[in-house]
């Protein structure tokens, strides 16, 4: 073949590139998309087979999820785990140094870091007599806060943002650790109003994904930095949830300020 | 609560090598890896008293691994809701030439030839074997260059140079089916 014949193969071939990509892209993004707990399983491998195969059916399809995955390419697990680097001892010194204060050296560590919230006002004294009736006629239930007086010793945290900060972001909930974890520690973190030391009161509704209402939690404060939380003593069964955050005074049918996705995976 | 100082420090001094190499090996560098490494400790103590076993090693990996997890999904819930698609914008080819789309729809009839062209391709990539129709959006859609498609689908550069290769003959096949656009003559259906 020439070398005219050959340039002109070549030119034909780059200007098939171009065509096909006026052509095909860029096309519709996707309706729907994996959630971040399933890209985080592909990128540390624990998906099967064909769940693979559909993920990477989506991310050729999905800017916006392949991004996210190349993104972090680089963190995925390495081929090989190998024996741990050793370690200078002035290193190791001065790691565990920050490690105590931020531990041992704390005595707010763990749960008392993030207090359950308080009531927002002081209970008047027939409270106590008005709860025992409505509990003894059958409708203590409807208070719905599942809240308990005695302290978890060690909740799981789970740290969301609303669905207006743009999706899911923060919205799923960080791997459950420990496995002995009593409770789920909600954290209500992003664009709040109020903010810290405000009279506001907030009601937390969370919802299964079917719109049932599986724990209610009124009077919440937002603490120093503005956020909000509260602590379910049953963690909800695995599944998709939101939290739905009210003004306490409004009322139920008002709608929620803020909506925050949260995604409880299977252990 | 927390577990005894003494055993704390010991078990951190144990396994601190540990966690750290645990964050380099996947990626995390310098201070990216010592904050995990102290966030992983931070949940070690917190979680002590209510650790019954004796295998250390392995639940401290699995924290480890859930602090990992987590890293990862905060790290793709920031992308994933940053990402803005440009529909002007085409990413460069290896050698940097971009796949600078041709305008071919300025009149009407040339806008309906080329949506009808466009629904055969379309309908011509779902025929494709799986990798050469991946391959071929990430590439054509997505503007991705030869190594960021090999990285996100883990393949060799080759392998998706001849995906494309192959993805690329099945469609001019489909194109060499219809009346030429470049020419803008009023192709014939």
């Amino acid at each position: 073949m020439s070398r005219e014949a050959v340039s002109t193969a070549s030119e034909a071939w780059d200007e098939l590139d171009r065509e096909l990509a006026a052509d095909l892209g860029p096309g519709q993004p996707p309706a729907t998309h994996p959630s971040l707990d399933e890209l985080v399983a592909f990128q540390v491998g624990e998906l099967e087979p064909g769940e693979r195969e559909r993920l990477l059916d989506h991310l050729a399809a999905c800017s916006s999820c392949s991004l996210a995955v190349r993104e972090t390419a680089r963190h995925r697990a390495p081929e090989r785990e190998g024996e741990p680097e050793a370690l200078p001892e002035a290193e190791i010194d001065a790691a565990w140094r920050v490690t105590r204060e931020r531990t041992v050296a704390r005595p707010t560590a763990g749960v008392e870091r993030f207090p359950p919230p308080r009531p927002a006002t002081r209970p008047p004294r027939w409270l106590p007599l008005a709860a025992t009736f409505l509990v003894a006629m059958g409708l203590g239930f409807l208070l719905g806060d599942r809240q308990a007086s005695s302290p978890l010793v060690n909740p799981a945290l789970v740290e969301l943002l609303p669905a207006s900060d743009g999706g899911t972001r923060g919205g799923e909930a960080p791997a459950v650790d420990p496995p002995q974890a009593d409770g789920l520690h909600v954290l209500l973190a992003g664009r709040q109003t109020g903010g810290a030391g405000g009279s506001w009161t907030y009601r937390a509704v969370v919802r299964d994904a079917r719109g049932r209402t599986v724990a209610r939690v009124d009077g919440l404060r937002p603490d120093a930095a503005g956020r909000l939380s509260f602590v379910l003593r049953e963690r909800p069964a695995p599944g998709s949830y939101v939290v739905e955050l009210h003004p306490s005074a409004a009322g139920a049918d008002a709608a929620a300020l803020d909506t925050f996705p949260l995604e409880l995976p299977k252990p | 609560m927390g577990p005894d100082d003494t055993d704390y420090e010991t078990l951190f001094r144990r396994f601190y090598p540990l966690v750290l190499s645990f964050f380099r090996r996947r990626g995390f560098a310098g201070e990216s890896a010592a904050d995990l490494t102290q966030d992983v400790f931070e949940r070690v103590y917190r979680a002590w008293e209510g650790y019954r076993g004796d295998a250390e090693r392995s639940w401290i990996v699995q924290i480890a691994t859930n602090v990992w997890k987590n890293e990862l999904r905060r790290q793709m819930a920031q992308k994933r809701d940053m990402h803005v698609v440009s529909l002007d914008s085409r990413p460069g080819d290896d050698d940097d030439r971009a796949l600078e789309p041709r305008d071919r729809e300025d009149d009407p009839e040339t806008s309906i030839l080329a949506r009808e062209r466009r629904r055969r391709l379309r309908d011509a990539l779902t025929r494709l074997p799986p990798q050469a129709r991946r391959c071929a959006l990430l590439r054509y859609q997505q503007g991705l260059k030869y190594r960021e498609i090999a990285d996100l689908l883990e393949l060799s550069v080759g392998t998706v140079k001849s995906h494309l290769a192959q993805a690329k003959e099945r469609l001019r096949g489909e194109l060499e089916g219809e009346p030429a656009l470049s020419g803008r003559s009023g192709g014939e259906r």
